[in-house]
């Protein structure tokens, strides 16, 4: 009996000791500004978690960042925020006039013309446009993105506007809901008229910057696993990477919508979206217009800049994911499983464990040997002709879309002020983001239909609090 | 033998309990749940510190706009004073809500077309030598604004020489101050709502045709609930204003005065062509005071004492007195090392003693506000 005890003791004890390291050792001790230690669940980016459900949740750095890279982190946040203007290199055509005019508190700006049905007008507005040749090249003289700004005296290269039609669709238990398809025009072309029989519009509206440096960390080794595992024809579920060639390196793509990119493009945002020239992109985004040569400055921002804009965003924290033991929270988890959601928006990953490199070189190994819970398997998956935008990025179709990391997404609204989801912000709610899942994410979005009331509301709460 | 057993079984239990506790901690959240005493302090703040602040400067906003149609009509030098005067008054209300620019500040924008900076001289010049027609709905976030309105009022901390200001110039002023006097009139309006709206207010409403589905933000703010993506609980709400507070003594500390300091830009500093700059640092201290003691006083002396039970100042006291203590001394000391700064701030970026003594008493008001998240959970 003696023996029957210790048994019983040790293997309850142990059984308790595991709930409660699942939940608090495994990544260390951190506390919470409450005083209390953060749940296993809750560190959604391991020590670079920050437990902040407000509206500075995506602007906050990471509480390894100290001493000197608080300084720099500092810097790239001013250079991140700052409007620019035409003293210091803005334009002459532009998308945007700083990171934050689109990513305002690293967010998604909302997109101020986006309800009068169009952008480019005058003021500004954060859609930026991508446009291709249906033969996917660009045309001539406009590049891939369409800058519908201008600083004074310069003309725009277009003017996007949307019409949407709005279809009425019901749950099986009858509850009713719709859906608005967007439809894009573009008119007051700067060169000659594009024929709309030769064009592909792909609209964005800007991404959250949450994780950004736990992407750019991201095990790749752990990617290429997943990868082979994501096979579920029982579920029509098959991703895969996507690979971007650049000066004839083939990489991994993690970052952008379609995972198109291999790093966090900064220097090619302050080209082609304000116009401001670097070492990597010394030309004006504009080449090739009349318009372009007479404001040109040079290069127009240091190297050294970029790489503490690129250190502030991968210094930034990830908001913690909240209130994990409400039971609203767990129906809708547990909602979430059964409509296998996490077969794509893969709750856990890791980072490698020497964390990620800079632009210039600069190391971060803090963001080395972290578990995180992006919600995202990083790869690309055929979402159907309802999303399919024919646009060609990397290696990826029209159709293919990366998972998007759902880290953070339930602060959206208090962050940015709206909820507007998916590439082009047609979803306006994330139930209808759900909604629009079509291709691979078909099964899950009609199995999601098929849970009551109760258990969709729930889902959407458990999202909400991720 | 059973004793033991039931030791065990005890231990085992309370291990168990151990990790449950926080499946009730953060079980709750639901509206039934909410806390009266932090339900006063939500209500207060919203009723009586942001809407007032608000509803003050739609008011000055109002009366800035009839201040410059007057100096455009008139063109004299005393008119032009009296909109510089009236420039000041509506720059105090807005500095004093810059501890609360979540919400519809940061949803519409309206933070940046009111207050961007710096602000793109060389567009508003060809903008004023140009034959264009000035479009209040046009005008971008960096040619708009206090602070082009500021440049186009101000020189060297005085009213311009009126018979120096040209009509452009004038009629420039004019847009710039409608479109400071609409996006005023929203801020009050989204967080508001459409209720209590006088005549004039809904003239505006008709005008400016502000967006609905925004209507009173103040009523979310007010009730939370899981099925809320904006707020979940009390908790989430009072970290939102705790956020607010830290947010811009922080922004105070280390940008608005850290930064022109560090690179020695005159151009960085914020405010340079009124000199008002120290003026706005102050008044966003006096935010923060605002949002922690639930009253609109300006008067510092009032941190002497805490808060009554509307204010963020009588919860955290009977929780933790000496932590009250402790931010109502932060917020005191930061207001007067910024007040012991020489004015004008632009001129003196040299005073290290001062700046560095008011960047520090920012850095530690920001430390002891959030030390509330210690106590109210």
């Amino acid at each position: 009996m003696k023996s029957f005890i210790k048994f019983t003791f040790i293997t309850l004890l142990t059984l308790v000791i595991h709930a409660c390291e699942k939940e608090s050792l495994e990544e260390g001790l951190i506390t919470k500004p409450n005083g209390d230690i953060a749940l296993f669940d809750e560190l959604s980016a391991g020590r670079s978690t920050i437990f902040s459900s407000s509206s500075k949740a995506y602007d906050m750095p990471a509480s390894w960042v100290t001493g000197s890279l608080t300084s720099r982190f500092n810097n790239g946040d001013l250079l991140y925020d700052n409007p620019y203007t035409e003293e210091n290199g803005l334009g002459p055509v532009y998308a945007g006039y700083s990171c934050g005019s689109c990513h305002k508190n690293a967010g998604r700006t909302p997109s101020s013309l986006f309800s009068q049905g169009g952008s480019g007008n005058y003021g500004f507005s954060s859609m930026l446009v991508y446009l291709t040749r249906k033969n996917g090249a660009f045309f001539r003289n406009y590049g891939r993105v369409l800058h519908d700004q201008t600083i004074y005296g310069s003309q725009a290269e277009g003017k996007l506007h949307v019409t949407y039609t709005e279809e009425k669709f019901s749950f099986p238990d009858g509850e009713e809901y719709s859906l608005q398809t967007p439809h894009y025009t573009i008119t007051d072309w700067y060169a000659d008229s594009i024929a709309p029989e030769d064009l592909y519009i792909s609209v964005r509206i800007p991404l959250r910057h949450v994780g950004m440096g736990q992407i750019m960390a991201l095990d790749k080794d752990e990617l290429l696993k997943v990868e082979k595992l994501s096979n579920y024809p029982e579920y029509g579920i098959s991703g895969r990477l996507n690979y971007i060639t650049e000066r004839g390196v083939r990489q991994i793509g993690v970052s952008g919508n379609k995972a198109q990119h291999a790093d966090l493009t900064v220097e090619l945002g302050y080209s082609s979206d304000m116009g401001i020239t670097s070492t990597r992109y010394p030309e004006e985004v504009c080449a090739g217009q009349s318009q372009s040569s007479a404001l040109y400055h040079g290069i127009e921002v240091s190297s050294e800049d970029m790489e503490d804009v690129d250190l502030y965003m991968q210094c930034l924290g990830v908001p913690a994911r909240r209130y994990v033991n409400n039971a609203v929270t767990k129906k809708g988890e547990a909602a979430f499983y059964a409509a296998k959601c996490n077969l794509c928006h893969l709750p856990t990953l890791h980072t490698k464990p020497e964390g990620s490199v800079l632009l210039n070189g600069t190391r971060l190994p803090w963001l080395g040997g972290q578990t995180i819970h992006p919600y995202s398997d990083f790869l690309l998956h055929d979402m159907g002709p309802e999303l399919d935008d024919h646009l060609k990025s990397g290696e990826a179709f029209g159709c293919e879309w990366r998972t998007t990391p759902l880290w953070g997404i339930g602060l959206q609204e208090i962050v940015n002020g709206h909820s507007q989801f998916l590439h082009d912000g047609r979803a306006r709610s994330l139930q209808e983001a759900i909604l629009w899942h079509g291709g691979e994410g078909a099964v899950s979005r009609e199995l999601f239909k098929k849970l009551d009331k109760e258990d969709r509301r729930a889902l959407i709460v458990f999202l909400e609090t991720l | 033998m059973n004793k033991k057993f039931l030791l065990v079984c005890g231990l085992a239990a309370s291990l168990f309990s151990a990790c449950e506790k926080d499946e009730e901690k953060d079980g709750n959240g639901l509206a039934q749940d909410y806390n009266e005493a932090y339900t006063k302090v939500i209500n207060n703040y919203v009723d009586g510190i942001v809407i007032p602040t608000y509803a003050k400067q739609k008011q000055a906003s109002a009366s800035l706009l009839a201040a410059v149609e007057a100096f455009a009509a008139s063109g004299t030098q005393a008119d032009l004073q009296k909109a510089c005067d009236a420039w000041r008054a509506t720059r105090l209300p807005w500095e004093e809500s810059e501890a609360f620019l979540f919400g519809p500040a940061a949803t519409y924008s309206l933070d940046p077309s009111l207050d961007s900076w710096p602000l793109d001289k060389v567009q508003i010049e060809k903008y004023v030598s140009s034959d264009i027609e000035f479009d209040v709905e046009g005008l971008g976030a960096t040619v708009r604004g206090f602070h082009t309105l500021e440049y186009l009022l101000f020189e060297n901390g005085q009213a311009r020489n009126a018979a120096t200001i040209s009509d452009r110039y004038k009629e420039y002023m004019v847009a710039v101050a409608t479109g400071l006097r609409d996006d005023s009139f929203k801020l009050w309006y989204y967080w508001n709502g459409s209720e209590g709206l006088n005549t004039a207010d809904n003239a505006l409403v008709e005008e400016l045709e502000p967006d609905e589905a925004a209507d009173g933000f103040g009523s979310r703010f007010k009730q939370p609930n899981m099925y809320d993506q904006l707020f979940k609980t009390q908790a989430d709400v009072i970290a939102q204003i705790v956020d607010g507070c830290t947010d811009i003594s922080g922004e105070v500390g280390e940008q608005k005065i850290g930064g022109p300091f560090e690179n020695k830009n005159v151009e960085d500093v914020e405010s340079w062509y009124s000199w008002n700059s120290l003026e706005d640092y102050k008044n966003n201290i006096l935010s923060i005071q605002h949002s922690y003691l639930g009253t609109l006083s300006d008067n510092i002396e009032d941190l002497n004492s805490p808060g009554d039970e509307r204010s963020l100042s009588g919860i955290v006291a009977q929780s933790d007195k000496a932590l009250d203590q402790e931010i109502r001394s932060a917020i005191q000391s930061a207001y007067k090392a910024i007040d012991a700064i020489p004015a004008p701030f632009r001129n003196n970026l040299n005073a290290s003693t001062e700046i560095k003594e008011a960047m520090s008493k920012c850095a530690d008001l920001t430390d002891s506000f959030e030390k509330i998240k210690r106590v109210v959970k």
